[in-house]
């Protein structure tokens, strides 16, 4: 494909194909839109962006508290035996998440919690473990954190 | 009387544009994002997937983006993170389903985790091409939805550009010389350019 003459001769086929798309829907980004503004706020509180994927403890509503690289795997919770003690926390399990890199993703799983984990919305109880997002939102107990899937990129 | 100031999105936002900077960012390129997932095969919520990660990487490294007017930088930037985030959702699609391998599943159309055995690597053409067509999606429905945009001029695009229907007869349907279809014509063809030339380089045109 030359990029020297797009779009100067724009196909029919090509208008025909970018109409039929147009009639589909538009998605709906205002969540997403959300997270970043959110997500955007965390991180303009911090000395340097993270360079290595991290988790940013928050104190809610955004207060960051302290930046914790991952490791391949560290559970999360009030103990203070944790690979990552909250003593913050009131509201926490002693042993709240694990968070385990499988296959280059990091997996989350609730570890039994009593007051449950939350992905993104503090409504949706998390029941399986699932693969996190870059800009995701753990909701656990009154605190949360910023998953910041930094590497190069 | 309308003065019109171009500026450049990415050069507000490293400069510290702030809140509504940054709004136009994301208002301007969200659609171009999911659209550009949905065409390499992703579903709705793959494509939410890829637009977060490619804002988040954007909110990162935007700040050090060596910016310079010329064309191809900052499109081709922005095409090398969404493909591969579009990468990482696939491989993300694969794990989960391994995870919920007893849940129902949803919708009638294939996932991307079905994709994944029978799928051969994206060849850059294939890039390149579902990334214009991206910008041109994009650039058609901003004409589209712009209240200043005649709706007569719409149809005569669309009956001369893209059903193919002569000029002379487009003319006679409504009334008009045939040297006025083409005049719409091509002046819908010159916005839909001029867009898509904003949408690669990050400029934006704003009235002030």
């Amino acid at each position: 494909m030359n990029d020297s003459d797009w779009p100067s001769h724009l196909s029919s086929e090509e208008l025909r194909t970018a109409t039929i798309a147009i009639e589909r829907p538009p998605a709906d980004t205002l969540a997403i839109k959300n997270r970043m503004e959110r997500a955007a706020r965390i991180l303009s509180q911090l000395d340097e962006t993270p360079r290595v994927p991290s988790l940013v403890v928050v104190k809610p509503p955004l207060t960051a508290i302290r930046v914790l690289p991952i490791k391949e795997e560290m559970n999360v919770g009030r103990h203070a035996d944790c690979d990552v003690p909250v003593p913050e926390s009131k509201a926490m399990s002693r042993q709240h998440f694990v968070l385990r890199v499988t296959d280059g993703l990091l997996m989350i799983e609730d570890l039994g919690s009593k007051n449950g984990t939350f992905i993104n919305d503090p409504k949706t109880r998390l029941t399986q473990s699932r693969a996190l997002r870059d800009g995701d939102m753990i909701f656990a107990g009154e605190i949360a954190f910023l998953f910041v899937n930094a590497c190069d990129e | 009387m309308h003065v019109t100031t171009r500026f450049t999105l990415i050069e507000a936002l490293r400069n510290g544009g702030g809140a509504s900077a940054w709004e136009r960012f994301y208002n301007t390129y969200s659609s171009v994002v999911i659209s550009f997932a949905r065409r390499q095969g992703c579903d709705e919520h793959a494509a939410l997937d890829v637009l977060q990660e490619t804002m988040m990487v954007i909110l990162r490294k935007l700040p050090d983006f060596q910016y310079d007017r010329e064309r191809g930088r900052f499109r081709n930037w922005l095409m090398t993170i969404a493909s591969n985030k579009v990468r990482e959702a696939r491989r993300r699609a694969k794990v989960d389903r391994l995870v919920s391998l007893d849940a129902p599943q949803e919708g009638t159309h294939p996932s991307l985790a079905d994709q994944l055995s029978a799928e051969t690597e994206s060849a850059s053409d294939n890039l390149e091409r579902d990334w214009r067509s991206t910008l041109l999606e994009t650039a058609l429905r901003k004409i589209l939805e712009d209240p200043r945009t005649n709706s007569v001029s719409i149809t005569i695009f669309r009956q001369v550009a893209l059903e193919n229907i002569e000029p002379s007869e487009v003319a006679r349907l409504h009334g008009m010389k045939e040297n006025n279809v083409y005049q719409i014509k091509n002046r819908i063809m010159t916005r839909l350019k001029a867009i898509i030339a904003e949408l690669e380089t990050g400029a934006v045109s704003e009235d002030c």
